[in-house]
């Protein structure tokens, strides 16, 4: 199982954190990009998960790690912890929730806090399929990404609308930014990607 | 030991104890302490060795058993010479039931047994654990009555009186809770509980090569234990509901545990698909089937219509609690482990009810419908009737109330969780003490703890994919007795020790791939983990020590 994701050959390792209120669907949108498979059921993420996906972009052989995060506000000390290390950062909301899309700001202010200072950010939109209780307009969305300067996307995990397209984007996003900063390949597995407290050192250790 | 000397072969008297218990309804035969229960002095026996022979020949005969008419017995004379040696019987049964059950015995087992009852039932659900029928009565026998029971000259507390209130004033709870900023969150927690579990989490088997049974001394193996209690008729039917039942009565509530009231219809985590057919014959076997292989997370095996009840309750429960406790607020975690309740005492609480024989402090007035003198109407019209009076909700409600006030649960979901976290930091250095080499591993890489742990303190353990009902209840059973978070800790301590050899092969993403995952569920049956947790030592006092040097550090 987990030995044979790692000994898989990939030129690239990128790790990805999904941040958003608790709810707006970041686990379905983890499992339709990675397993393919839907549920309006899945049960409440607790704590934290991740998923593992190899992809190809652009000819470079890509590791993606993706960390899927409860989103409840009281855990937020607990997941901002795991924000330093990440190289993209997918925020979420559900566009039939309009409390979910104001507090993007305030995930933003934590990412300005605690994430990297280069991390690339995207802001995704989900339930879009739901025309008829979507309150968030897609260029309210739109408006804010522009707004922090990020890609924008409406998806739907449901009806597998633009998930692929905006993990792709962002892993492409990541994957430029590191070839340009000289990092990447291989060897940038020995330490680089993978450790979620890398910089926190001991005082990191409140869970 | 010594009690062999003085009273004879012990495997002997034990193997008599043992038949006596098998025939439990003749055993009351024995003597009725209950109705003289003011002469408080035991009965004093003369020690007279030389006429032993009586009750053994009798016990051999069968199922029939006389009470020895003159000449003490060799397990009364053994019992008064040294009474110690009932602990060591109810130890070697590990049977909480037959606890209560030789309270009946004679007033001599009646004085020890009350006097140490909490050590003994302890060790009793430590060591064996209750049956899955039993279970629902006990846990609102440990939450309610016990409870009520001693904190009944500690009620001066004023946030008592709220929770005290009658059910109408639960109901306002409710509103209130409704009319909170937690409605939301709970909404939609409650309408993905009892969902599915995502698709790379349900993928664990019972692997037979596994090497986790290596590292797993066998405890008291669960196939000779069933191979004990199966022997022995079961006690006849007396209700007339039950009148249409035929061999099938174990799971008749005719059973008296002396203080628990009733044993449960059914056991109800098999309630999804038994609920609707009290009637049907649910032999024994297919109980522990299921018992087995009902997995505590996701709700797979509900039926739509009995996740909607479900849900409908779960969120009543979650809206009075979030009311009651408004500092607290609600907290993801506490969804599960009230999901979890529901699910195990609904079918009991129902039958209860039905029966009149709900715990004192819930009132619940039987209308008209519900009686005995209508035998005609079936136990589903009942059951209806029972679910409209909210009598279910309620009484969970209840017993997650005690877990919140005399458990201290609450302490976990404190809108900073710095109980939470203290937890972790805890059960982090408990690893580097039980388990160093994984702990350094760890270490090395930047492997935090919290990153699982915390789930499974945050649920009670109910967070694990693949972790059976089973083992969760034994868990909770044996939190229940203590009263005590310490087996939380040895639970965990005891997962890590049986992962540990495919945790050091791994690097972080495998290590938490597996962890995530937890590929091999045979290190979560109940055999081996809780056997397996209770052989690692932590003690209170080990554990107040971490906390203490983690707060002289902070």
């Amino acid at each position: 199982m987990s030995q044979a994701s790692n000994s898989a050959p990939y030129d690239m390792q990128i790790k990805l954190l999904m941040i958003g209120d608790s709810g707006v669907g970041k686990t379905c949108l983890l499992l339709r990009y990675a397993n393919d498979s839907f549920s309006p059921t899945f049960i409440t993420t607790i704590g934290i998960d991740f998923k593992i996906k190899n992809v190809d972009v652009e000819g470079t052989r890509i590791k993606l790690q993706i960390w899927d995060t409860a989103g409840q506000e009281r855990f937020r000390t607990i997941t901002t912890s795991y924000f330093r290390g990440a190289q993209g950062i997918l925020l979420v909301y559900d566009v039939t929730d309009r409390r979910s899309f104001e507090s993007i700001r305030n995930w933003i202010s934590q990412i300005q806090q605690h994430a990297d200072v280069h991390v690339n950010k995207i802001l995704v939109g989900n339930k879009c399929d739901m025309l008829d209780e979507k309150v968030v307009s897609t260029e309210e969305g739109q408006k804010l990404a522009s707004e922090f300067g990020i890609p924008f996307f409406e998806c739907s995990a449901k009806n597998d609308i633009h998930v692929e397209s905006s993990f792709m984007h962002i892993a492409k996003a990541v994957k430029d930014r590191l070839k340009a900063d000289g990092q990447g390949g291989p060897s940038a597995k020995t330490g680089l990607n993978l450790k979620p407290n890398q910089s926190g050192g001991k005082d990191k250790k409140c869970c | 030991m010594i009690f062999a000397q003085e009273a004879g072969d012990s495997t002997e008297i034990v193997r008599a104890i043992y038949e006596a218990l098998s025939t439990l309804p003749d055993v009351s035969l024995l003597s009725q302490p209950e109705t003289d229960k003011e002469e408080a002095s035991p009965p004093s026996i003369t020690f007279q060795p030389e006429i032993c022979r009586s009750t053994s020949s009798n016990l051999s005969i069968g199922k029939r058993y006389n009470a020895p008419c003159e000449q003490p017995s060799p397990f009364e004379i053994s019992l008064s010479t040294f009474p110690a040696f009932l602990s060591f019987v109810l130890d070697f049964l590990g049977d909480p039931v037959a606890v209560c059950r030789f309270k009946m015995v004679n007033r001599l087992c009646l004085k020890y047994v009350d006097e140490h009852e909490h050590v003994l039932m302890r060790d009793a659900v430590r060591l064996g654990g209750l049956q899955i029928n039993v279970r629902p009565s006990f846990w609102l026998w440990v939450t309610l009555e016990k409870d009520s029971r001693e904190s009944c000259h500690r009620k001066e507390d004023p946030d008592d009186n709220v929770i005290m209130g009658a059910r109408n004033e639960l109901t306002l709870l409710e509103r209130k809770g409704r009319e909170g900023k937690w409605n939301n969150v709970i909404h939609r927690d409650v309408l993905r509980s009892f969902g599915n579990l995502p698709p790379h989490k349900s993928g664990a088997r019972l692997r037979t090569d596994s090497i986790v049974r290596a590292l797993a001394t066998w405890g008291r193996s669960r196939i000779l234990k069933s191979g004990i209690r199966g022997s022995g008729d079961p006690p006849p039917p007396s209700h007339s509901f039950y009148e249409e039942d035929d061999d099938d009565v174990s799971l008749a509530p005719t059973d008296t545990v002396s203080d628990w009231g009733a044993v449960s219809p059914v056991g109800s985590v098999t309630g999804s698909f038994c609920s609707t057919r009290l009637d049907g014959r649910h032999t024994k076997k297919f109980e522990r089937q299921a018992e087995a292989q009902e997995l505590a997370l996701g709700g797979s095996a509900l039926s739509d219509i009995a996740k909607a009840r479900l849900q409908e309750k779960l969120s009543f429960i979650l809206h009075v609690l979030a009311a009651t406790y408004s500092n607290v607020g609600y907290c993801q975690g506490m969804d599960y482990v009230a999901a979890h309740l529901l699910r195990i005492l609904e079918d009991t609480i129902r039958w209860k009810a039905v029966t009149g024989n709900l715990p004192s402090v819930i009132q619940f007035e039987p209308s008209s419908m519900i009686g005995h003198d209508n035998p005609d109407q079936s136990l589903s019209d009942m059951y209806a009737e029972v679910d409209k009076s909210s009598v279910v909700e309620e009484t969970c409600f209840r017993v997650m109330d005690s877990f919140f006030t005399t458990y201290g649960l609450r302490h976990f979901y404190w809108p900073e969780l710095r109980c939470l976290k203290t937890c972790c930091l805890v059960f982090e250095k408990l690893v580097q003490i039980k388990l160093p080499v994984l702990a350094d591993h760890f270490e090395h890489h930047e492997l935090n703890i919290g990153l699982f742990a915390l789930g499974w303190f945050q649920t009670l353990f109910l967070y694990l994919p693949s972790m059976p009902a089973a083992t969760v209840c034994h868990m909770w059973d044996i939190w229940l007795v203590e009263r005590n978070f310490k087996i939380f800790f040895r639970v965990g301590t005891a997962i890590l020790f049986l992962c540990q050899p495919v945790l050091l092969n791994n690097e972080l993403e495998g290590m938490m791939g597996y962890l995530n995952t937890f590929p091999d569920a045979t290190l979560l049956s109940p055999d081996i983990l809780i056997a397996c947790a209770l052989q690692i030592k932590v003690t209170n006092r080990m554990l107040t020590q971490i906390e203490c040097d983690l707060y002289q550090k902070l």
